[in-house]
């Protein structure tokens, strides 16, 4: 197994940015070293500040749980990263509309690209959520603000050459909407998985569906699930998060911002049969109308992040009053391999009535990183595939809200 | 101020090193710092100093005469950033938003008066000064520190009173031309006991700038014009003075286009008009009288407000947004004067009303979508009881103590809700300043210290009725504040210096979880401590007078915040180091103006994870007066500088300006 020291620059805390400076790059220093012995993952964390106005990244180890921090430091904070191999991407969204790409074997620190994912000649922002690569060559370009799936080539040494082609999903697109709000996608069994909240312009929800691309194609296939479209059609209405074990593909949903919880799918790999594991009377014990006569006050509960550590499944909830006044997430686990799905409370004590930011499993599927959503006291928790959490805890100076996990051994 | 634009487009950027703060004096010039002395009589004894202001009334107050700023700057804002503890918060082009800051203090902090009268806006908390242009102003007053009574004492960081012009002893006519296509002119004349005075400008605002992301697909970051920038201002006023009671009744109507900072889209076209009208009247400005005066005042003032993007560039939809704004103030302050003692009291009214209405959002009426907007009415009425005492007890040494109270009521509801969901709110506010100045024939210290506020505005109390919560808990901002300020003026020089302290509590910040669900709390406490110096001379070569000067201000501040982020952190949006160096020659009616500032040691962001860029900037100003005409040109930012200004946007770069007026 090869070991990769985490090499990262000194300088990097000073001045808050980097890749497109015109001064010559700072000598690297080693400050962070992965435990030889157990090297682990290189893990990124997009910190967002309390007020929104800015954001940075901090990049750090598994083994050892220290980090750097002020990386590619932003006055915005609408961004998302992903990972393959060794590079990491940052995609800006809204408005913001830009593809860079560092690369571990330079600390992070040079940038191998910054490109612009705007689309010539349009007003309306690409507002990319995903990048998914499958080769060094070949990406997936998940678009909220746009009707069609854009293939790139992360590769390209110039602007010109990164799109290469485009896979149309205007079928979906409600009226008057740019395009059908693909919100996330998901890579199984040679196929990309994309789930689509088909939001209208007044923010108002229509049934959400699921599209299936054949890898080897580049086309959607007929699922001949649906009559009216090749997709499959979901009741976890407002999608959210999208995994799979292997056999299957699950998909959460929060509902809306009022009395809609959502749901829960899973859709079958192979034969696109969907079962509703849950909806907005599965957890109604989350529910509480106060017993009074006052709806502003009644809580709702809203599923929210999905994780898969083996055959054991997590599931945030969201407990929200009507008025937003009061949240606190839950963690719910239950068992992939059951016959009839049975869920379990895991939230841990030490998280109760906390919110949590973001869940996220390990490459290896060997835990379980937590976000705690306080700005007063940001933190990531770590729990076990069992629903233990373990006494190891990273504390940041902001929330992180996205994460990504490297795996640079061989 | 538009609330609405969500996702307002701001460039990518990365955080560039912050050069070191060295200033370069190449060159000297005179500039309107200096803090002018206290006397009863315009008349001094002192050297005629080529400042632009009369004789003030304290150390802390400086007056500036309007018609001499004109002559040497281009606009109120370009004025203000060369004032000593003054920074202007400029976010954009010409006819953008444009706040102050007074030593250190947030722009809301700052209390912006029009002719004694508090004009920032209860909905938003600040005030546009880019509505008032330079030709409709008589005169400025800066308060940063003492004890002055009345809306002077209660604002955080300091109180700029803007008093607009009542009689005309002359006709003037003035017109100018600039970069990017600016176009200006003014008239203003005496008829009988009426004054009028009308003025008109646009500007294309059509300079260079870096697109981040090029709407046709050109290179990252290449320079391109900015469009749909325009920016056009009417502005109609008359005025009486009748009696001792100045009466005004104006008009303006402005429209400024929103330009797409990201993309520089050809297909934009959001804009942002206003239409304001308003009258007012009262006896401020009449002489005071030994024994007791009655003073008076009564304002009202009416804003229609649209915000436009049919293409849907800015926003996420076609808007087409409207607000209505009514302010309507009444004032009533029995003074008495006596010798050595000046007892004075007063008690204010003014109410505040703000509608807004999303006219193609057809869920905001009902507020059906919290993820969308909300029609929503909000009002505030705010009661203000003040007295206070000032004495002079011997030839040198004076002291003054004014206490204030204030009663807030204020409520909001969406309008056309099912529920309405009105909330409501009642708060008390009080506070007090003091001072004790002694005063020698050419030196004058001055100690004061004061408790002041800044109430939450009505956004921050109540939110957007959507995803931005109210805050029922949401309290005032606090200050207490002390300043020793000295000035000293030998012969033909001037030395000036204030250092003051300010410790503020319950800031308010907006705070969002991860659902993007925010609201404002107070959660930091902030002390600022400063540091303010101030130097000119004047001296003569045979006919050529020479005035250089210098002016310095040095800011350390730390905020504590249960946020872990700001903890510890530097004040945002501050430039804690502000260096400004000028020279003027004068020559019979000739007069050359060079001013250099420099301007670093701000983040932009309260975690202070973004540096803002240092600010430099070489302007320069001639001006050739005869008797009844005069000619003027100027140009800012000389070499051209780029940078981004506080609100991380592309500087405009070097504009020239130029301007005739004729009085006959």
């Amino acid at each position: 197994m090869k070991k990769f020291p985490l090499i990262l620059a000194a300088s990097v805390a000073l001045t808050g940015c980097f890749g497109n400076s015109d001064s010559s790059d700072p000598d690297p220093v080693v400050i962070v070293t992965p435990d030889p012995e157990d090297p682990g993952y290189i893990f990124a964390g997009l910190m967002v500040a309390a007020d929104y106005s800015s954001s940075q990244v901090a990049i750090g180890a598994t083994s050892t749980l220290e980090y750097q921090d002020g990386f590619y430091s932003e006055s915005k904070s609408d961004y998302t990263l992903d990972v393959y191999g060794n590079y990491l991407y940052k995609i800006g969204r809204y408005t913001i509309d830009t593809l860079q790409r560092y690369n571990a074997l330079t600390g992070f620190i040079r940038q191998d690209y910054n490109y612009s994912l705007a689309e010539e000649g349009s007003d309306v922002s690409s507002n990319a959520y995903q990048l998914l690569q499958v080769s060094e060559t070949k990406a997936y370009l998940i678009r909220y603000g746009k009707a069609s799936i854009q293939i790139l080539d992360p590769s390209a040494a110039e602007q010109e050459q990164l799109v290469t082609g485009e896979i149309d999903l205007s079928a979906y697109t409600p009226d008057e909407a740019e395009g059908p709000s693909m919100f996330k996608g998901i890579i199984a069994d040679g196929k990309l998985f994309v789930a689509m909240q088909r939001v209208n312009t007044d923010w108002s929800y229509n049934t959400p569906y699921m599209a299936v691309i054949d890898l080897a194609t580049d086309t959607e296939i007929d699922t001949e699930t649906d009559d009216t479209y090749k997709g499959i059609e979901l009741t976890a209405t407002n999608p959210q998060d999208i995994e799979t074990d292997g056999t299957y593909i699950y998909v959460s949903g929060r509902g809306n911002y009022g009395t809609d919880s959502g749901g829960l799918d899973r859709i079958a790999l192979s034969d696109y049969s969907r079962t509703v594991l849950a909806d907005e009377t599965t957890f109604s014990e989350l529910n509480d109308d106060q017993d009074d006569a006052d709806a502003s006050n009644d809580i709702t509960y809203h599923l929210g992040q999905l994780e898969i550590l083996g055959t054991t499944a997590f599931l945030t909830i969201s407990q929200e009053a009507a008025d937003y006044s009061y949240n606190a997430d839950v963690i719910y686990s239950f068992d992939t391999t059951a016959g009839t799905i049975e869920y379990s409370d895991q939230t841990p004590e030490a998280l109760a009535d906390t919110g949590i930011a973001l869940i996220r499993a390990t490459p290896g599927k060997e835990a379980l990183w937590i976000s705690v959503d306080d700005s007063t006291a940001p933190a990531i928790r770590i729990m076990s595939p069992a629903g233990n959490l373990l006494n190891q805890q990273i504390d940041f100076d902001q929330v992180v809200r996205d994460l990504v996990f490297l795996d640079v051994t061989e | 101020m538009v609330y609405a634009i969500p996702y307002a487009s701001m460039t990518l950027s990365c955080a560039i090193s912050l050069r070191d703060a060295v200033v370069r004096h190449n060159l000297l010039t005179i500039i309107a710092t200096s803090l002018l002395i206290q006397t009863a009589q315009a008349e001094t004894d002192l050297p005629v100093l080529t400042t632009y202001g009369s004789d003030s009334s304290g150390i802390s107050t400086q007056s500036f005469d309007a018609d001499e700023i004109r002559r040497n700057y281009s606009s109120l804002s370009q004025f203000l950033g060369s004032v000593t503890g003054v920074q202007v918060q400029h976010s954009g082009a010409t006819g953008d938003p444009v706040m102050i800051s007074v030593r250190g203090a947030s722009s809301g902090q700052t209390n912006i008066l029009v002719n004694g009268v508090r004009v920032n806006d209860a909905q938003g908390g600040g005030y546009d000064l880019s509505s008032i242009p330079l030709s409709m102003i008589e005169r400025i007053e800066l308060v940063s520190a003492g004890s002055n009574g009345g809306d002077y004492d209660s604002a955080i960081g300091g109180t700029l009173n803007i008093v607009t012009r009542r009689e005309e002893s002359s006709r003037n006519l003035r017109a100018s031309v600039g970069s990017f296509g600016y176009q200006g002119i003014s008239y203003r004349q005496n008829a009988g006991v009426i004054s009028l005075y009308a003025e008109s400008e646009n500007i294309e605002n059509n300079f260079s700038y870096p697109v981040p992301a090029p709407w046709d697909g050109g290179e990252l970051n290449a320079d391109e014009s900015l469009k749909n920038a325009a920016f056009f201002r009417h502005n109609l006023q008359i005025a009486t003075n009748l009696q001792n009671i100045d009466s005004r009744i104006y008009w303006r109507n402005q429209n400024k286009e929103i330009p797409d900072y990201f993309r520089n889209s050809p297909n934009n076209e959001a804009s942002y008009s206003q239409r304001e009208s308003g009258a007012s009247a009262g006896n401020l400005r009449s002489p005071v009288k030994r024994g007791l005066n009655w003073r008076w005042n009564t304002t009202y003032a009416e804003t229609r407000e649209t915000y436009r993007d049919p293409d849907s560039v800015i926003g996420l939809g076609n808007d087409d947004n409207r607000y209505y704004r009514q302010k309507a103030e009444a004032m009533l302050s029995p003074q008495w004067q006596q010798d050595a003692l000046v007892l004075s009291a007063s008690a204010s009214t003014s109410f505040d009303d703000y509608r807004s209405r999303y006219v193609n959002d057809s869920d905001s009426h009902a507020c059906l979508t919290p993820q969308g907007q909300c029609d929503q009415s909000a009002e505030q009425w705010l009661t203000r009881l003040q007295t206070g005492a000032d004495y002079q007890w011997t030839t040198n040494l004076s002291t003054a103590f004014h206490l204030y109270q204030q009663l807030l009521r204020s409520s909001n509801w969406r309008s056309g809700a099912e529920d309405m969901q009105k909330e409501a709110q009642t708060d008390r506010f009080s506070g007090g300043s003091t001072e004790i100045r002694w005063q020698a024939e050419t030196f004058t210290v001055q100690l004061s210290g004061r408790d002041s506020i800044r109430i939450p505005s009505l956004y921050e109390r109540y939110g957007d009725r959507g995803l931005l919560l109210g805050n029922d808990d949401l309290s005032a901002e606090t200050a207490r504040s002390f300043s020793l300020d000295g000035r000293w003026q030998p012969d033909t020089a001037s030395i000036s210096g204030s250092v003051f302290t300010r410790h503020i509590e319950n800031a308010i910040v907006p705070v969002y979880d991860s659902r993007g669900i925010g609201r404002y709390v107070n959660t930091s406490e902030a002390t600022l401590t400063g540091i303010e110096v101030t130097l000119t001379k004047d001296f003569s070569l045979n006919r050529l007078r020479i005035e250089p000067s210098f002016s310095a201000s040095r800011y350390k501040s730390e905020v504590r915040s249960e946020i872990r982020s700001f903890n510890q952190q530097q004040l945002a949006g501050i430039y804690h180091g502000r260096y400004v160096t000028g020279v003027s020659a004068i020559l019979g009616g000739h007069r050359l103006t060079l001013q250099h500032e420099i301007a670093g040691d701000i983040y932009l962001d309260r975690s202070n994870s973004i540096e803002g860029d240092t600010r430099e900037s070489l302007d320069l100003n001639y001006l050739w007066q005869q008797p009844f005409w005069l000619a003027s040109l100027n140009i800012s930012n000389l070499t051209d500088n780029r940078y981004r200004d506080y609100s991380n946007r592309p500087a405009t770069g070097r504009s020239v300006r130029a301007a005739i007026e004729f009085e006959f």
